[in-house]
């Protein structure tokens, strides 16, 4: 299983440093996170693509770990929850509203719902309710009825907002 | 520290992904197991053979047959086999196992396994189950079965002037927690095993691991790994997986991991029990309940697994929390071939509170009250008696729970301009629901569990409270930490809850039933006070000492034991009789009263859910933002199992096997939801606290179904309030496709304006 073999290994930038990984390009990301880099903050709740808490960003976009192939990445930059914090542990605004906004509950979908958030958040500052709840929408959350999580984006913005002027 | 809402103490690590769920175990050497199940409903097994091309030596094949009598799984009675050996009663049933060092390889070996049955007859409903024991009471398996009695209900519905009947369904709900069910198990000490899974109850899986390898109990070792989600959903079954994964790791040498996939999971584990109750309801013209008859039948599946208990609580709250001086409950659990039910947030008591709230509002529109008028008139109260004969003596919160939520939803005012709006396409409506949820096991649950809890100091000076309770999401290990930092004054950070490990804490009963803070919650208050008690025996009185540490040193100095224990002892005056179902069911009940407001499309039967408000008393809120949590997402919960959560099932196999199909809440479909948090402190509850955890599911569904009947005069009695059954049940009436709305009560007419018949007896039809 070491990245001696038959093909040649690929790089994948993820989390701002190029891996080299052994997986084929066939080998689904959602795999080749958990399996071989052991980023496992990239959940598996469905496996088909529905759940939603697979979702990492790909250049910024929210992209479905278990429906992408390694193969399709090429050069792009892949997030993951674990790429989030600052090196010194400093939570990201986001993370931190999470916190904040007890938006988290069993775990298991916070670290898709951050990253949704980010994506929103990077493209529109100041997104409405109605907004966020369509860039959530493609992540299930059991837990918490959606509302706290809702509230912790818009804690976020205000944050990140009010911190660049 | 109670009453604050400090960070969680399990939010940094899941916040930066470092949390380890079960999946994200890495294990040097670890197999993978398969379950291989049953493909037909009913049967006999032939033969569970190996064939020519099983890869011994490379993959582990392990049948019930090689486990003679140990192969049953300890629950509430000892009946479900780990693996089938002869009958197979569900499709999906465990027949036997397969693990190899792959997935792909463990799926490859279970092609050489042949398994042959010859299929008999299932039985697949519950309504087929209830007309097949009509005729012939020995023809369908029981459960379990149980009566409630208070006065004579069959002659006080003879005499009463109003009778309304009425039968409520709802079908199997999935928890839906978005972790899956996964173990792993290492081989253990002299035949034991080491188990670490997503659960919710350590020392159930610790008991039935025993029971089933035969070992000591110290050599079965049972630890919890963070568990993202379960709802009662890893109540039961993960003690049928960890003794899956036990059986194959003790036949491999290796650990062996299994993690069910989505589909798995949705098929083959344990939902909510499907349900039909029957309501006969004796009113005075007034709006007085005088008798109640209610029947409750509960789909129990395949195996009783914890059907008795479910029923149990079923029944005790299918009055709703309303006093009736002629009570009759008839609840029965019966057997038909769809996997067993469980465990599911409400445990029975969803179902009836969706019976008796639906036909309380048949009630009030009878007799020209409004809902909240209809309520109020019966509501439980300090000293009101319940089917038991149990006399409400404190927390009694009914009535302030129906008051806080009426006011906040404005629901007078909505109700009447929706009832007299004009009768268009797009209506609104605006319906609510009063329900309530005894805290804790059920009768002399608590007494017979005898839980045990302990605070132990540790080295390095942190305080650590030892519990079998886990947490899943639902905040316990961080409201428990609080309730020892504002019993000892001490900063939350010096407080920790130890992660479950049945060699390292004491058994203090799952974490089911609302209990966690309330019993056990209780428990480790009562460790601290023991020792502040050991304290102040060391280091003087409070006021002298310098610091917590210095008393601590002296604590130490002295020689005294480190750690404290405190054993649950029932509330002085509480007595239960299993027998005959008399006395007190629970210590304490929680209120909550839930409205829904919501428009409908009566062409299409098109429901949108916009606001819900659930009033919850919880006694006291130990961490109020984890608490408004908990309602909001029960509250949705709830919401799904009234409108889009749908269990169907085809030769006894749930058509929904994925999240396409089976529906739950996105963040677009849920609506604005305001909790209130209602505080009516319970003496024996720590701060005064009482459950929580999942009294606010049972509102939301019978709310809806009352709000879409205030909106479209269409009254849904099945569950889910799809759309087709809204089309459908407008359709009866071809002049007009639009029925009547119930009429406001702002002016009460004149009982005249719809008498009863004269007998009083039979189906009445609210809207028609």
């Amino acid at each position: 299983m070491s990245g001696a073999g038959h093909s040649s290994p690929t790089i994948l930038r993820v989390n701002g440093v190029a891996r080299e990984v052994a997986s084929p390009p066939e080998r689904l990301l959602l795999d080749v996170l958990r399996g071989e880099l052991r980023l496992t903050g990239t959940k598996r709740g469905c496996g088909i693509g529905v759940c939603g808490t697979c979702t990492v960003l790909v250049d910024g976009v929210p992209r479905l770990a278990c429906r992408l192939p390694l193969g399709e990445i090429g050069e792009r930059e892949v997030l993951t929850i674990e790429g989030l914090a600052g090196h010194d542990g400093t939570l990201h605004p986001i993370q931190q509203a999470f916190i904040d906004a007890g938006a988290i509950q069993c775990g298991f979908c916070t670290p898709a719902m951050v990253l949704r958030a980010k994506a929103l958040l990077d493209r529109r500052p100041d997104p409405s309710r109605e907004e966020i709840r369509r860039a959530l929408g493609p992540v299930l959350c059991r837990c918490t009825g959606y509302h706290q999580i809702v509230a912790a984006v818009e804690r976020a913005a205000h944050v990140l907002v009010r911190g660049k002027t | 520290m109670i009453g604050r809402s400090p960070a969680r103490t399990d939010a940094r690590e899941k916040i930066v992904g470092s949390t380890r769920y079960i999946a994200d175990y890495v294990v040097p050497g670890v197999w993978q197991g398969i379950t291989l199940r049953s493909a037909v409903a009913a049967g006999r097994i032939r033969t569970v053979t190996a064939d020519a091309h099983f890869p011994h030596g490379e993959a582990v094949l392990v049948t019930g047959q090689e486990l003679g009598a140990t192969n049953r799984v300890a629950m509430v009675t000892d009946e479900m086999p780990f693996l089938a050996t002869d009958a197979v009663r569900y499709a999906g049933e465990p027949i036997a196992l397969v693990a190899a060092p792959t997935l792909h390889a463990a799926r490859a070996a279970a092609h050489a396994v042949r398994i042959e049955i010859d299929p008999c007859t299932p039985l697949f409903s519950l309504q087929e189950a209830e007309e097949r024991r009509r005729a012939d009471p020995a023809s369908v398996r029981v459960h379990a079965e149980c009566r409630i009695t208070r006065g004579d209900a069959a002659a006080a519905l003879r005499n009463a002037a109003i009778v309304i009947a009425g039968t409520y369904t709802t079908q199997a709900q999935e928890q839906a927690y978005i972790e899956p069910q996964g173990v792993i198990a290492w081989p253990g000490q002299r035949g034991g095993t080491v188990i670490e899974g997503s659960l919710q109850c350590p020392y159930y899986v610790h008991n039935a691991l025993v029971r089933l390898l035969g070992c000591a109990p110290e050599d079965v070792i049972v630890r919890q790994s963070p568990t993202g989600g379960a709802f009662g959903g890893k109540e039961d079954i993960p003690s049928v997986i960890g003794g899956h994964a036990a059986l194959l790791a003790r036949a491999c040498g290796h650990p062996v991991r299994i993690v069910y996939d989505r589909h798995e999971d949705l098929l083959f584990t344990p939902k909510r029990h499907p349900s039909i109750v029957h309501h006969r309801t004796g009113v005075s013209e007034d709006g007085r309940l005088l008798a109640m008859e209610i029947t409750v039948v509960l789909d129990g599946g395949a195996y009783t697994t914890l059907s008795p208990v479910v029923l149990s609580r079923a029944v005790l709250h299918a009055t709703g929390p309303y006093e009736c001086p002629h009570v009759a409950i008839h609840g029965v659990c019966l057997g038909t071939n769809i996997p067993p039910p469980g465990a599911f947030r409400g445990f029975g008591a969803p179902q009836v509170a969706f019976a008796i709230e639906s036909h309380i509002d048949r009630i009030a529109h009878r007799c020209h009250l409004r809902p909240d008028e209809i309520r109020r008139r019966n509501i439980m109260r300090i000293g009101s008696v319940t089917a038991t004969g149990q006399i409400l003596r404190e927390s009694v919160s009914a009535e302030r729970v129906l008051d806080e939520a009426l006011t906040a939803s404005d629901f007078v005012r909505k109700w009447q301009a929706h009832g007299a709006a004009a009768r268009q396409r797009h209506r609104r409506g605006i319906g609510l629901a009063l329900t309530w949820h005894g805290g804790g096991f059920t009768g002399n649950g608590e007494v017979n569990l005898a839980s045990v809890a302990a605070l132990s100091i540790e080295d390095d000076g942190r305080l650590l409270i030892r519990t079998s309770n886990v947490e899943m999401g639902q905040g316990a290990h961080t409201a428990l930490p609080q309730i020892v930092a504002e019993r000892l004054g001490v900063p939350l950070e010096r407080i920790a809850c130890a992660q479950p490990d049945t060699s390292q804490v004491p058994n203090s009963g799952p974490t089911v039933a609302s209990r966690t803070v309330m019993v056990v919650g209780r428990l480790i208050e009562r460790c601290a006070d023991q020792l502040a008690d050991a304290l102040e025996q060391a280091a003087g009185p409070r006021a002298q000492w310098n610091d917590f540490d210095g008393a601590l040193d002296a604590l130490r100095t002295a020689g005294d034991p480190l750690r404290f224990e405190a054993r649950y002892e029932p509330p002085p005056g509480i007595h239960w009789d299993e027998r005959t179902y008399r006395g007190d069911a629970y210590a304490v009940y929680s209120y909550a009263c839930t409205v829904v407001e919501l428009s409908t499309d009566t062409l299409t039967g098109e429901v949108k859910v916009e606001r819900a408000i659930a009033a919850c008393d919880i006694g006291r809120a130990i961490h109020p933002q984890v608490v408004e949590g908990q309602i909001e997402g029960g509250v949705l919960q709830g919401l799904g199992m009234g409108l889009l959560e749908q269990s169907t099932t085809h030769e006894g196999r749930f058509d929904q096997n994925r999240f396409q199909t089976y529906i739950i809440p996105t963040a677009l479909d849920a609506p604005e939801i305001l909790p209130i948090i209602v505080e009516d402190p319970y003496s024996r509850g720590p701060g005064g606290a009482k459950g929580l955890g999942e009294l606010p599911v049972h509102g939301p569904a019978p709310a809806l179904a009352n709000a879409v009947a205030q909106a479209s005069g269409r009254r849904i009695t099945d569950l889910p309030v799809t759309p087709e059954r809204i089309v459908a049940a407008g359709a009866g009436d071809p002049a007009s496709p639009i029925r009547d709305l119930p009429s406001p009560s702002r002016d009460l007419p004149s009982p005249s304006r719809d008498p009863a018949s004269p007998s009083g007896v039979g189906d009445e039809k609210e809207e028609a």
